[in-house]
């Protein structure tokens, strides 16, 4: 378990949204916009990875790419270390935003200019905030240490096609830490490495979570992934947040027919990854499109035990009680949360 | 007799500046009714495998040597019209990747008729009251027949590739990762879909992925390739708990068991570069236990009591290497040794 200092570095978020909405236009006419993101609040602490779980068509991506200022919400409050961050700010303080929350995606060969060295490609932040050609170097070669491709010298001249998904993904890392951002949004960040390269990667992430006193945000759609280094988790479906808390906490005790389900689906090799019912809950039929949002609770046309009121009234995230920060949306669990 | 036999096949790839060698020797068998696991990593071989069983592999690949032997009769002899007429009918791929595989400007029905009828005398009515039925099996509904690919979500998607490929009930179905862009939830069901597909009909099927935990949900065996050669086969528990090769407990121990990425085994290095055979074991490099026999002389792929196979010079040792095989820092402690010998 991490303990966590009680200072206000640690105890104020770092960075916060609320309410958080975005909108797409619709396809044509007699067609509802497309909420992909569709109000979620989210905290993140240095020190702590939050992982955000959801499948593909859930919003994730695109809440991870809004939170990191490469799309603008429709709706909602961004707070980046208590700075608010809307339309109309300040160049300066844009600019600092753009410093400060930083992010890596799924496919690094994808996410580099092929054409670069790795020297250029992670030196890039720092010609971009007009650090001298002369002290780049110094810092680069820190950061490659930092993510473990060691001897840096080693990797500096080489291009991207000729290292490793891993290693890639390790400079991509390097390239998000240049300017010492106090978040890291990774995007499906092991999702296409090979199996035996992922636990590399994400060990660092842990340890780089203190090491540069950030908060990491792991959004993915394996479970198993997220539980092995994420302090806490929110459970995303159709752009809401369904559930959320201490990882140990939803884990062990998942409320959410949702997460319920999803569990028992995981294929496991090792056996009490999670507490599984093979015979238990099932959803029906598919994740519908994020135009087509059923009315209500968004699982209903899906959920084995959906009622009445879960067509006629959306569920508001709950705290379950006994539990300092567990919550779930649903209205099955009236009883066993409070507001 | 074994519905598909693979025996010592060798393919390399031709491109600028020599070859690439994908498989180095390869042979695998299944039986009626069996559900036969490949696994392994980027540059394994397993995808030419699949693709060298259906004959779809792309212009620069070079069949060296090696027989692919189903029902009886070697694929890889087979004219193209004689192969034709076989594939589909008795046995058939199911891709990764839905969406390129459906034709677009088709409604998926139709696809589904054109697939029976091309090898089977019906009319279009009876062709079209088979896929009705065949979709209800799959618990998709009638009117997907109706739509085109892209009004489908990936998980149904890949529902209809399965409906077509098992349209004519085929001995043996080719399987590629067919849950890598569909989430959870559906993958199990597709995964239930298979199991229920051999019940009824006692198709055969390689499951080619590199997806363990679905491995162990499908598959009665499994195969381990690692740069172009089976390093390992066995029944999927005995593979799961008792590994015999370093690769494969490597890759076990890979896969997250709960919290903590400290207990999370990474193999350092990388896979060969296939542009040079390797002189011993290929993956001496990266492993752990790796002695000098290990870098002199390849291994040969052994016959074990129960059935399994492994090529390994340690295989006797296999129980205490695998203790120490679970702990991470026994890999760690030679990354940089494998990074600098890879």
């Amino acid at each position: 378990m991490t303990l966590r200092s009680t200072s206000p570095e640690y105890t104020t978020p770092v960075m916060e949204v609320r309410e958080l909405k975005r909108y797409f236009r619709p396809r044509g006419r007699g067609h509802g916009p497309v909420r992909a993101v569709d109000g979620v609040s989210l905290t993140l602490h240095r020190g702590e990875i939050t992982g955000l779980l959801g499948e593909s068509g859930s919003g994730k991506s695109t809440l991870g790419e809004v939170m990191v200022g490469l799309q603008w919400p429709t709706a909602g409050e961004i707070l980046s270390r208590g700075m608010p961050v809307e339309r109309g700010m300040s160049r300066s303080r844009w600019r600092e935003f753009r410093r400060q929350v930083q992010i890596m995606f799924q496919n690094p060969f994808e996410a580099v200019n092929p054409r670069f060295r790795l020297l250029d490609v992670v030196s890039e932040p720092l010609e971009l905030n007009g650090v001298p050609r002369s002290e780049r170097g110094e810092q680069v070669v820190s950061a490659l240490e930092r993510v473990g491709l060691s001897p840096p010298s080693e990797f500096l001249d080489r291009y991207p096609h000729e290292l490793s998904g891993g290693q890639l993904q390790r400079a991509c890392i390097a390239r998000a830490l240049m300017l010492g951002p106090s978040v890291l949004i990774a995007d499906e960040p092991v999702s296409m490495l090979d199996l035996s390269v992922r636990a590399g990667i994400l060990t660092l992430l842990e340890k780089l979570k203190f090491a540069q006193n950030m908060a990491v945000l792991l959004i993915s759609h394996d479970i198993s992934t997220l539980v092995v280094v994420s302090d806490r988790l929110a459970v995303m479906y159709l752009g809401k947040i369904v559930e959320a808390g201490a990882t140990d906490e939803v884990i062990a005790t998942p409320s959410h027919p949702y997460l319920q389900v999803l569990l028992n689906s995981v294929p496991t090799v090792h056996k009490s990854l999670f507490a599984q019912d093979k015979d238990g809950l099932d959803l029906k039929g598919d994740i519908p499109d994020a135009g087509n949002i059923p009315p209500g609770c968004r699982l209903w046309p899906r959920c084995p035990l959906a009622e009445e009121i879960c067509r006629a009234e959306i569920p508001e995230l709950r705290l379950l009680k006994g539990t300092d920060s567990h919550v779930v949306a649903c209205h099955l669990l009236q009883e066993q949360s409070e507001p | 007799m074994a519905v598909l036999l693979v025996d010592s096949l060798v393919i390399e790839y031709s491109v600028e500046g020599g070859a690439v060698y994908a498989l180095e020797g390869v042979s695998l068998s299944i039986d009626e009714g069996q559900i036969v696991g490949l696994v392994g990593e980027s540059g394994c071989g397993k995808t030419t495998l699949g693709k060298a069983i259906l004959r779809l592999l792309p212009d620069n690949a070079v069949v060296c040597a090696g027989k692919v032997i189903f029902q009886g009769q070697d694929l890889l002899q087979l004219e193209d019209a004689q192969f034709r007429s076989r594939r589909w009918r008795d046995l058939a791929y199911i891709p990764q990747n839905a969406l390129s595989s459906l034709d677009p400007v088709y409604r998926v029905g139709a696809q589904v008729v054109e697939a029976i009828r091309s090898h089977e005398r019906t009319t279009k009515t009876q062709a079209m009251d088979r896929a009705r039925q065949l979709f209800t099996s799959i618990h998709l509904e009638e009117r997907s027949l109706r739509s085109y690919a892209h009004q489908l979500s990936g998980g149904m998607r890949q529902r209809a590739l399965i409906g077509m490929a098992v349209a004519l009930s085929p001995a043996l179905l080719v399987i590629d990762e067919p849950t890598t862009a569909l989430d959870v939830v559906t993958q199990a069901q597709v995964l239930k879909e298979f199991l229920r597909i051999r019940e009824q009909m006692s198709s055969s099927m390689l499951y080619i992925t590199h997806d363990l935990g679905g491995v162990r949900q499908l598959c009665d065996r499994v195969i381990v390739m690692y740069a172009g050669q089976v390093i390992e086969g066995g029944a999927v528990e005995d593979i799961f708990a008792r590994a015999r090769h370093p690769y494969t407990m490597g890759l076990v121990n890979a896969v997250p068991r709960g919290r903590g990425a400290a207990q999370l085994v990474s193999i350092p290095g990388a896979p060969p570069n296939l542009r040079s055979k390797p002189l011993g074991c290929a993956f001496a490099p990266r492993c752990p236990f790796a002695e000098e026999r290990c870098t002199a002389h390849i291994p040969d792929l052994r016959q074990l009591p129960d059935g399994g196979r492994v090529a390994c010079h340690l295989s006797e040792r296999s129980g205490e290497l695998r203790e120490m095989a679970e702990r991470p820092h026994t890999w760690s402690r030679m990354g940089a040794t494998a990074r600098q010998r890879t």
